[in-house]
């Protein structure tokens, strides 16, 4: 993670990215099974084309662990897919021809298999993206929806032979095809020639939201950059933003025709992925969406997602991208800023420079870029005082911060972001009672779950500045205790996730502050991470933790101890050596799954 | 520090002795590493860790021979017989037997004072006598009375034939209960009884 960032290293990655080209060792293989699946029927038989999707679905998963190493691939395996399947789609344009399903489905399964190891958006962006498709596109996936109305269109079908491909795969990469489609940037009026289309295709996605598969975050993520297109958000989006807080309430109330709870999952998922791709004007995606503001905040006081940790999420992400709506995007006036800083320079400060030097040199530094001219301070803070936070953004960081002590870590992590992002946008005097309710956190010394969200907030505000030098001598204390926490429960203890946070709090920091801010409390916290490193049960939080200190001394350069300037990382490609001989890295080669440029080389080195 | 990194900490025991030891070596770590050795590491509630970091006293213990006999001794000689807790006994014993293990290449006579000397002669006995092996737990404690015994041996603590006699005893009653580590501390206490 260091070596990647900074200049010289450039020369590294290149020679890696030659490396790269070997790394996905079935490649040839993987390519002959595309041919074979692309193949029309007549030349492969369905058999063979099953065989060859079952090989490449194995292959393509040995990567799950380390999905970048097949970035070189993704694009022209995923286009050779795409055209094959597109080939059969287009090709029976109008409704006289009905599409083949059959001659498809295999090239859309091996679609899915690839995006479900490299991940969605990735595979996303190499679809098409031609006006001339989507018109077929939608029609095709009414089509396909119609097809099988014979059987349930949401469940898997009855042919569950596990080597043929699924009909949900197909679904999955149409609407993931349409989710691209609808960035084409000519108006819908021209693209698709009247409404009746868009109409259909938004009953489509609505229809699918309540899928239980995967599908349903398919058919969410595509609707939603369809809905927050321009030329469709003031009249559809308004909609379904009816529609939803309709929804909303009859689930809120438990009526006895309530929806699903998977339908509300869809339908919140679809807004909050509003919020975040939209792109028109604050005001105006605020008038649309403020109407559901009060069914949120009812279902949030009902106890109606209290079982559901993935509603919880969804919850979150709400609240802290309308609470980020309700305040004018800026950056705060008030943060800490440290300027420009690079990696290069703090470790030839270490290797080479007197510690006298480094010291002068970090000093002026520091001086230059902290020095905000008395006269701007003033103005600045006068906007502070003038900026008006609304009750609505209050309510919702009060939910958020009541989320960092959610019981699940996934909602923990979006509370923690939203803490970050949210205090951005307010004045000094509300961020710092921000801190003070995080801190607040910390207070009770068995709730493990409210320390593990108070450290992820904390390492989140810090990354942005919004942690000021000033407090933290409060601060540093309670991460220093976070680092080694650990409580008895009976047979066994918790604590690690705190410890692991910790330690990323503690990274963060590294990478925040300038080497003088940190100076006094480089020693405590130092100490406390070399215990958790050596010492640690878990070995997550032992490479946590030597990753922390490691940035830390990298970041805090001399400062940290003249010890480490014998140690830095220029000793690192001997003390490679050395470990190779245990064995690990000749493992780690063989396997092909370590893929950091600077080990990558020093691992060819000792072979 | 770059030997402290992610992949030589990924196995627990090389972390805990040998990478630890090298951390250690700086003077400003030193004192850290032990405190938290003896003070949390020793009482941590798995069993294996307790292990482990009774064994990385052995390793620490020659770097700061006299603040382990001045602080660390004394302090494990007073939570071995904690009358409330099992985990901290059954730890505080395991780290006193690496201890006394690792002082043990020296002549201990001339390195520890009298009173301590007798105090860990007495241990054995007193842990007997305060009928700790008794209730859930027992048998571990059995486990690290085993270990102390034959640490006791090797360093050749000076004993009355008194608590030659409890020690043959304990070893005795450990040895019914099939535990393992009895038949080591039988050949250990042979060595005792030869040199006495």
């Amino acid at each position: 993670m260091a070596s990647s960032e900074d200049g010289d290293a450039s020369a590294t990655t290149q020679k890696v990215a030659l490396s790269a080209e070997n790394l996905f060792v079935e490649q040839e293989e993987a390519y002959e099974l595309v041919a074979i699946i692309t193949a029309s029927t007549s030349t492969s038989p369905v058999d063979r084309k099953d065989a060859a999707l079952t090989r490449l679905r194995r292959i393509l998963d040995k990567y799950l662990e380390c999905p970048t190493l097949l970035d070189q691939n993704v694009g022209n395996i995923s286009t050779v897919l795409m055209e094959a399947a597109k080939h059969v789609i287009i090709r029976s344009d109008g409704d006289a021809n009905r599409i083949e399903f059959q001659h498809c489905s295999h090239s859309l399964s091996a679609l899915y298999a690839l995006s479900k190891v490299r991940g969605r958006k990735n595979v996303q962006k190499f679809l098409s993206h031609e006006v001339e498709d989507v018109e077929p596109l939608i029609c095709a996936l009414q089509q396909f929806v119609n097809d099988g109305k014979d059987h349930d269109v949401l469940a898997i079908p009855i042919n569950n032979n596990p080597d043929h491909p699924q009909r949900w795969e197909s679904l999955y990469m149409l609407w993931n095809w349409l989710g691209t489609l609808s960035l084409v940037p000519f108006d819908c009026k021209i693209v698709l020639g009247d409404a009746s289309m868009i109409a259909s295709l938004i009953k489509l996605g609505k229809d699918h939201l309540a899928a239980t598969g995967p599908t349903r975050e398919a058919s969410a993520t595509s609707l939603a950059s369809w809905l927050s297109r321009p030329d469709l958000e003031t009249v559809e989006l308004a909609k379904f933003v009816e529609w939803s807080s309709d929804i909303i309430k009859k689930y809120t109330h438990g009526s006895f025709q309530s929806p699903t709870v998977f339908l509300v999952l869809g339908v919140m998922q679809t807004l909050v992925t509003v919020l975040k791709v939209s792109s028109s004007p604050r005001e105006i995606i605020l008038r649309l969406m403020s109407p559901l503001w009060e069914p949120f905040i009812l279902l949030a006081e009902s106890n109606a997602c209290d079982s559901n940790q993935l509603l919880r999420k969804y919850m979150i992400k709400w609240w802290s991208r309308m609470g980020c709506l309700y305040m004018p995007p800026r950056v705060a006036s008030w943060r800490y800023q440290r300027g420009r800083r690079s990696l290069a320079e703090n470790l030839q400060q270490t290797g080479t420079s007197t510690s006298k030097g480094t010291d002068s040199s970090s000093q002026g530094q520091d001086g230059t870029t902290q020095k905000i001219s008395s006269n701007d301070a003033h103005c600045d803070k006068i906007m502070d005082e003038l900026i008006d936070v609304p009750d609505h953004v209050e309510d919702a960081m009060g939910f958020i911060i009541e989320a960092l002590s959610d019981s699940s870590t996934t909602v923990r992590w979006p509370a923690a972001k939203g803490v970050g992002r949210l205090t951005e946008r307010l004045p000094a005097v509300c961020a710092d009672d921000v801190l003070d309710a995080v801190l607040e956190l910390f207070t009770n010394p068995e709730a493990d779950q409210a320390w593990h969200g108070a450290c992820l907030a904390l390492a989140e505000l810090s990354r942005r500045g919004l942690l000021l030098p000033n407090r933290l001598s409060e601060v540093i204390p309670l991460v220093v205790r976070a680092i080694q926490y650990d409580i008895r429960r009976e047979q066994s203890s918790v604590g690690s996730h705190v410890r692991d946070a910790a330690c990323y709090t503690y990274w963060s920091f590294a990478r925040a502050y300038a080497p003088s801010v940190l100076k006094p409390f480089v020693p405590r916290l130092s100490e406390s991470i070399i215990l958790t490193c050596l010492f640690d049960r878990e070995v997550n939080c032992r490479r946590a933790a030597s990753a922390a200190f490691q940035e830390c001394v990298g970041r805090q350069g001399a400062d940290v101890s003249h010890k480490f300037v014998c140690l830095s990382l220029a000793v690192l490609s001997s003390q490679f050596l050395d470990v190779s001989h245990t064995g690990h890295l000749l493992e780690l080669q063989t396997r092909n799954i370590h893929f950091d440029p600077c080990r990558l080389l020093f691992t060819g080195k000792s072979q | 520090m770059t030997h402290a990194d992610y992949f030589s900490l990924g196995n627990r025991n090389e972390a805990f002795t040998s990478i630890s030891l090298y951390v250690a070596r700086f003077a400003e770590y030193q004192r850290v590493i032990i405190n938290h050795i003896y003070q949390v590491k020793l009482h941590h509630w798995d069993e294996t860790i307790r292990v482990l970091a009774s064994k990385a006293l052995y390793e620490l213990s020659p770097l700061d021979p006299q603040y382990i006999i001045d602080v660390v001794l004394p302090f494990l000689l007073r939570s071995s017989l904690d009358p409330n807790d099992v985990i901290v006994r059954h730890g505080s014993i395991l780290g006193l037997a690496e201890a006394i293990a690792s002082l043990g290449h020296h002549a201990v006579e001339s390195i520890l004072p009298t009173h301590l000397l007798k105090d860990i002669a007495e241990t054995v006995p007193a842990i007997e006598k305060k009928r700790l092996y008794r209730g859930r737990g027992g048998e571990m404690i059995r486990g690290a009375v085993c270990r102390l015994i034959s640490c006791i041996c090797i360093s050749k603590i000076p004993m009355l034939s008194k608590q030659q006699v409890k020690i043959f005893e304990a070893a005795a009653a450990t040895c019914a209960m099939r535990n393992t580590s009895a038949d080591n501390t039988f050949f250990f206490l042979s060595v005792l009884r030869y040199d006495s």
